[in-house]
């Protein structure tokens, strides 16, 4: 019978809107803005009604709990503790959420990669995302720091996390204040290791600075949030300056993925 | 009586075709690229294929009638697969010949003029919902009026780009 049902048949009443769920999981060192750009992805998704479910296993800081308060609806889950069985047992068990929900899965470790690594020596994360039913995407984050660069370098060699859909953020955020982007990152882009990933599948963009961001998280603000002038933890939202602010650098962000062709790959 | 050429297509067909892998893996498979044709600038409602599949009797691998999920999943596996069969093909060397061995009126064959890429699409450029904020349209626009490709850049292409990128401060 395969060949005897059209393609164009069988799929004209089935274009519509869904979105395939997507395991995003934000591998790197701590402090180098992942939990920034994680946010941006679930309010992402959020604005266009798709469901994501939230596992924060950064317990020493919790950014994302902290935005999205665990308990709450759409709230973040958190490990009981740091320990590694813990941290496995949040991932499962958020991953298991997940798929109950046909939800995406952003996961932020703030740096636990041992997690990852001890999972993906048991389990083939790409696999097991895949056979679950969603895309895995790895979203590697880093700052001009060599340390930052050669910490995702030793954990993509690992291939504990190399699925088809892999970012690789460098965040003008963490340039030094006076320094140019293209002078902070020049040595880290002339690595030949640089191109070798970019190679092997691992896509450099750019997050852009959003020059308020320390008065967004001061306010304890999600970026959709300040960006609609939402009131804060200060009783008032931000000027209205600081909202053009948030807004153009999600606008820019939206540019950046779209020419680089990933906005299928985010959740 | 069948031509060696054509038994060799059936063997090779059959070996291509695992038994392990489901019906709707090969009819997906069969189809990939209808499917992106179809499917065009939209996304597809795995519900809605699921039903179709459903009545012309497509099943999983275990023989159940595909779910909206496993529909989902297998097109992912099938997209893998395509993708890997082309880069290898577009990878493998080509064949060496032999000219003692080519008929004596053989000639190489025009060069033709490779087809225009087609434009890469801006589907995704609409903005995520009412107020999110859309791209930078008329700049992407204007980016992307250059040759575009389908091929996947370098990770040498990709560098340099992300270099000039950093020069310039576009982004």
């Amino acid at each position: 019978m395969d060949g005897a049902v059209s393609a164009e048949t069988m799929m004209s009443t089935a274009i519509g809107v869904e979105k395939w769920p997507v395991m995003g999981i934000r591998l790197g060192r701590g402090r180098t803005g992942g939990s920034t750009f994680v946010d941006m992805l679930i309010q992402r998704a959020r604005a266009a009604g798709r469901k994501v479910v939230i596992a924060d296993g950064d317990l020493r800081n919790s950014t994302l709990s902290g935005l999205y308060p665990p308990g709450t609806a759409g709230g973040t889950l958190q490990p009981q503790s740091d320990d590694l069985v813990d941290m496995k047992d949040l991932f499962t068990t958020a991953l298991a959420k997940a798929v109950a929900e046909t939800a995406s899965l952003l996961v932020d470790f703030g740096g636990g990669d041992r997690v990852m690594v001890e999972y993906g020596r048991e389990l083939s994360l790409v696999e097991m995302a895949e056979g679950l039913g969603l895309v895995p995407l790895a979203i590697y984050v880093t700052g001009p720091e060599m340390d930052d660069f050669d910490h995702i370098l030793s954990l993509w060699r690992s291939g504990v996390f190399r699925p088809a859909h892999s970012l690789l953020v460098l965040n003008e955020h963490l340039i030094p204040n006076g320094r140019s982007p293209e002078g902070a990152f020049r040595s880290l882009v002339a690595r030949p290791e640089f191109s070798q990933l970019g190679e092997e599948g691992l896509k450099p963009i750019i997050m852009p600075r959003l020059p308020c961001m320390s008065d967004v998280r001061d306010a304890g603000l999600s970026v959709a949030d300040a960006m609609k002038g939402k009131v804060g933890n200060k009783g008032v939202p931000l000027d209205p300056v600081r909202q053009f602010m948030v807004k153009t650098w999600l606008k820019r962000l939206e540019t950046v993925f779209a020419e680089e062709q990933v906005l299928e790959w985010l959740p | 009586m069948e031509t060696d050429s054509k038994h060799l297509d059936r063997v090779l067909g059959s070996l291509r075709r695992s038994e392990k892998r489901s019906a709707l893996f090969h009819w997906l498979l069969d189809h990939h690229d209808e499917i992106l044709d179809a499917a065009g600038a939209e996304r597809i409602n795995w519900r809605a294929v699921a039903e179709r599949f459903k009545e012309v009797g497509l099943t999983d691998a275990t023989g159940k009638p595909a779910t909206a999920r496993t529909a989902r999943a297998t097109w992912y596996k099938v997209r893998r697969v395509v993708a890997t069969r082309r880069a290898n093909l577009a990878s493998t060397r080509p064949v060496k010949l032999t000219p003692s061995k080519l008929p004596r009126d053989a000639s190489p064959a025009l060069a033709r003029e490779p087809a225009p890429a087609p434009a890469v699409p801006l589907r995704d450029a609409a903005p995520v919902a009412g107020d999110w904020p859309a791209p930078n349209l008329p700049a992407l626009q204007q980016k992307q009026g250059g040759p575009p490709g389908e091929r996947k850049p370098t990770g040498a292409e990709m560098t340099e780009r992300l270099r000039e990128r950093l020069r310039t401060r576009n982004y």
